[in-house]
């Protein structure tokens, strides 16, 4: 099997400040993975590598055998930032259209993917009068119009209700049963469940990299918010030792 | 599991780069359609102006004919220059613009629709000015309106494509609002509406022959006193045009990913090997790996300074510092082949000094950031 990202002793600094030390892992195609860590641990920072959009220290990234950003991949990768990028003076439906109109589908396609994030009703509306978690299904709307081969998204529920939440995961893994690969960043634990693979990034460092029952396993406990804890101390044992 | 994939043999869809300008056209104007104050803005507040003036001289028609006549010329090229640059800036601060460049949209193509869009709504705004300024105010050319209303439009072109250039340099809306003062009143005070062009010192001349508000304004004085299009006023047309497509090829520079040389190097990532990565310093061991430690040979004998400095048998592997910032650099020669460059603390800083391009060697692998200036594609 083929990694869909293969990332190599990466290193980003911002300003003076080492933002991620030295990461390296694979992300299998196919799969939803979720990339958990509180915030300021360098999720954000981490996705924005992926996507080309950061400027590295040094280290490599390769998503779909080719580095990170390149013009190849723009219509392969689809990337969804934490705040929602979409116009905010333009309709839900406007936005849409837009966007796929840069990605090459047509107006129907547009519409589709508003109404598969749940905003049909809504498709009239400027952007700006939208909530806050309306906006970033708009904006998750307009990244799934590329169909994107690998899809990454910066915290997409947060500020969603429960029911739209339980949706949007079930979407993703539709997404990943038709093959696309998913990364997924949250900083709640209890959707990390939810993911077929987990990275747990905290102060730039990964902590673990493997599936949710393999952390159950090694570290002894259902819950995996115990887990993550319990990585952590871990590591901080190492660390003092 | 292998580090490759398998390029997508299936072809996915693609904008043609003509339909993608539409589309940032399209957007645009719509962002405008959904902005009711500001149309109004733009069209009403130049006739105004123009009226707040005929008012001021309604004692010397002659001067507010002259004046009036340079204003056609002023407002749209003011008033495009700021919503533009606004309106870039915007794209970048709501995070859009980082959006677009990850989609196949060309950079181009984003300015060219940004560019028509405007130009459109300069057009409607030079159209309604006119329309006011001979209709109901009394201004009066000797020759066809046709002609001011294209010289206006062509004018409000080189205004939205001065507007995208200066918006790239802005990081905030305060700092683009002072580029209006520092980028049009200058060709305001020069354009020869207050001073006619004769009367000014030779140096101020010579300045106002390269501001292209200038020759616009030049053309219209033509248009105002010649019954037919002459000559130079096509010249004066084709010198504002130039420096709007000037201004339009140059502001896609600013405009690039921010990305680092490897990342952005498809070409050089791609031909290293993983397995030729060299290792990096660990995470544990701070220091920085000890030069030569990896090539025996190399800490032995300094090769006389300005050979080659890559060394045989292993390519790309090690620093190959270019001679010019190597001389900067207190290290001797033989320590740059057994580091990469990124790890020579003489040589990473002289790169982000004189941003010259320092290393092709482990960045081509591994990328490093100190290859360039951040951006550097």
């Amino acid at each position: 099997m083929d990694a869909a990202v293969t990332v190599n002793h990466l290193v980003v600094d911002r300003g003076r400040h080492r933002v991620l030390h030295d990461l390296s892992f694979q992300i299998p195609p196919g799969q939803v993975t979720g990339l958990l860590g509180p915030s300021g641990s360098g999720k954000s920072t981490l996705m924005r590598a992926l996507v080309g959009v950061q400027v590295v220290r040094s280290g490599e990234v390769t998503v779909l055998g080719r580095p990170a950003g390149s013009a190849a991949l723009r219509s392969r990768v689809g990337y969804v930032t934490q705040s929602p990028s979409v116009y905010a003076d333009l309709t839900v439906r406007e936005n849409a259209r837009f966007f796929a109109a840069l990605y090459g589908v047509g107006a129907a396609a547009a519409d589709r993917a508003v109404a598969d994030v749940g905003l049909a009703d809504a498709a009239g509306q400027l952007v700006r009068d939208l909530s806050g978690g309306q906006m970033g299904r708009v904006s998750l709307a307009c990244a799934l119009l590329g169909r994107p081969e690998v899809l990454v998204l910066d915290e997409p529920t947060v500020g969603l209700d429960p029911v739209l939440r339980v949706e949007l995961w079930e979407q993703f893994h539709a997404l990943a049963d038709r093959g696309t690969t998913l990364l997924v960043s949250s900083h709640v634990m209890d959707e990390a469940g939810r993911c077929d693979r987990l990275l747990l990034l905290r102060e730039g460092r990964l902590l673990s990299d493997s599936t949710p029952a393999e952390l159950r396993a090694r570290t002894g406990t259902d819950d995996l918010e115990e887990a993550f804890l319990r990585v952590v101390r871990e590591q901080q044992a190492e660390v003092a030792a | 599991m292998s580090t490759t994939h398998p390029v997508a043999t299936h072809v996915r869809p693609h904008a043609a780069p003509g339909a993608s300008t539409l589309a940032v056209t399209g957007r645009v104007l719509r962002q405008l359609r959904h902005d009711p104050r500001t149309i109004a803005l733009l069209l009403v507040v130049p006739s105004l102006l123009l009226a707040l003036m005929d008012a001021l001289w309604t004692e010397q028609p002659q001067v507010f004919n002259r004046v009036g006549l340079v204003m056609l010329a002023i407002f749209p090229f003011v008033v495009m220059f700021l919503v533009t640059s606004i309106a870039m800036l915007r794209e970048r601060t709501s995070g859009t613009l980082e959006r677009l460049l990850t989609t196949p949209l060309p950079r181009p193509a984003l300015l060219l629709g940004y560019g028509a869009g405007f130009g459109l709504a300069a057009a409607l705004q030079a159209a309604g000015t006119t329309a006011v300024g001979f209709g109901l105010l009394g201004l009066q050319t000797a020759g066809p309106l046709g002609w001011v209303v294209l010289i206006a439009m062509v004018d409000a072109v080189l205004g939205v494509a001065l507007g995208l250039l200066c918006s790239a340099f802005a990081r905030s809306e305060f700092q683009a609002v002072q580029f209006m003062p520092v980028v049009v009143l200058p060709q305001v005070f020069l354009c020869g509406l207050l001073v006619p062009r004769d009367q000014m010192a030779g140096w101020l001349q010579a300045i106002s022959d390269v501001l292209p508000l200038t020759y616009a304004v030049d053309a219209l004085q033509e248009v105002g006193s010649h019954p037919a299009a002459t000559g130079r006023m096509w010249a004066d047309l084709a010198v504002v045009a130039g420096a709007a497509v000037l201004a339009l090829g140059l502001a896609p520079a600013p405009l690039r990913r921010r990305t680092s040389c490897a990342l952005g190097r498809p070409g050089r990532a791609a031909a290293a090997a993983p397995g030729a990565v060299p290792a990096t310093p660990t995470p544990g061991t701070a220091s920085w790996p000890r030069p030569g430690r990896r090539s025996p040979s190399a800490g032995t004998t300094a090769r006389r300074s300005g050979s080659s400095p890559r060394p045989r048998g292993s390519t790309r592997r090690w620093c190959t510092t270019t001679s010019a910032a190597r001389k900067s650099c207190s290290w001797p020669p033989s320590r740059h082949r057994a580091i990469p460059t990124s790890c020579c603390p003489p040589c990473s800083r002289a790169a982000r000094r004189s941003s010259v391009r320092t290393c092709s060697g482990w960045c081509s692998g591994s990328g490093t950031g100190r290859a360039g200036p951040p951006g550097s594609r």
